[in-house]
């Protein structure tokens, strides 16, 4: 025998389990035939990341919501935003342009107008 | 161990009732049970209950196995697989918490063994990576071929003769006080060298 078999069979020998004892060893079959005979439980479920994500959708639900915004807000001009602010100076800037009311009401705007130019 | 890899499909039951798995499992718990202690550092507690869990996990996979192994080779294939999450779960204890557990298993009160030397042993193979450890543990203390080890480690042969080469030659040198005096500097070829 060389001397690294020599050397892996001591290893072998020193280095295994002790004998389980028979009470224990008892236990460990009738554990083993308990568990194989009990009935499947269903799809096991992660308590404690359920309980996280019912807890993230609580929060979310309770924040007060931030007015939307939209991406054509942003390239909004100065002039419609001050509109946004005060929509008269908006509509007397609209005024002006006769396209802005519809024909009925054209006729009526420049009357008006011209009532208001007398007065 | 005897695993007959050709065998595969011929003898295995499509399907086991827990009385015969219960059988399959007693027949192969002292072999597990070594297995085990020796893969978790000669921890027999905690190899106790390695073995169980994977008759457990074994048993509720029993629907997966395809046949293409034999039902020994795909049992300590789900066994070494219970080590490594045992050994993972157990370094993840001991990186976040002083781990009780983590203390040296209980003397060995057997006067064939010799205490001292089995701590030095699991010690040193502590200190192999993970992939030696299993390829040496297979193949030389459990005695099992070089490409049933592959098997049930889901490696390549030649990663597992790279291992043993490795292990082997990390061993020789952390006990070699244990190989006595080597004459004309024999050292045994490895014999899965080939």
């Amino acid at each position: 025998m060389s001397e690294d078999r020599r050397w892996i069979e001591t290893l072998r020998e020193q280095f295994q389990p002790e004998p389980v004892p028979e009470a224990r060893a008892a236990e460990q079959r009738r554990a083993l035939r308990q568990g194989l005979t009990r009935p499947a439980r269903g799809p096991r479920i992660a308590w404690p990341a359920l309980a996280a994500a019912m807890a993230a959708a609580a929060l979310y639900l309770a924040l007060p919501r931030a007015t939307p915004t939209t991406p054509g807000d942003a390239g909004a001009s100065l002039a419609e935003s001050d509109a946004l602010v005060d929509p008269d100076a908006y509509a007397s800037e609209l005024a002006g342009d006769p396209g802005y009311l519809p024909a009925d009401y054209q006729g009526l705007a420049l009357l008006l107008d011209d009532d208001a130019a007398d007065r | 161990m005897e695993i007959a890899v050709a065998r595969a499909k011929a003898d295995v039951p499509s399907l086991m009732d827990a009385e015969e798995f219960a059988r399959f499992a007693e027949a192969r718990r002292g072999r597990a049970l070594r297995l085990a202690f020796r893969l978790l550092g000669g921890d027999q507690a905690t190899a106790e209950d390695v073995v169980q869990n994977a008759f457990f996990r074994a048993y509720r996979g029993l629907g997966a196995f395809r046949g293409e192994a034999s039902l020994d080779t795909w049992f300590y294939r789900i066994l070494v697989r219970e080590v490594q999450r045992q050994r993972r779960w157990q370094g993840v204890r001991r990186l976040f918490w002083a781990d009780p557990e983590a203390a040296p298993p209980a003397v060995d009160p057997s006067p064939r063994r010799d205490p001292g030397l089995r701590r030095r042993i699991a010690a040193a193979l502590e200190r192999l990576s993970a992939g030696q450890r299993e390829a040496f543990v297979l193949v030389h203390l459990e005695e099992l071929t070089v490409a049933e080890a592959a098997e049930v480690l889901g490696k390549a042969v030649g990663t597992v003769k790279s291992h043993l080469h490795r292990a082997l030659g990390a061993l020789r040198e952390d006990l070699s006080d244990l190989r006595g005096p080597t004459p004309n500097g024999d050292t045994a070829k490895e014999e899965y060298e080939s």
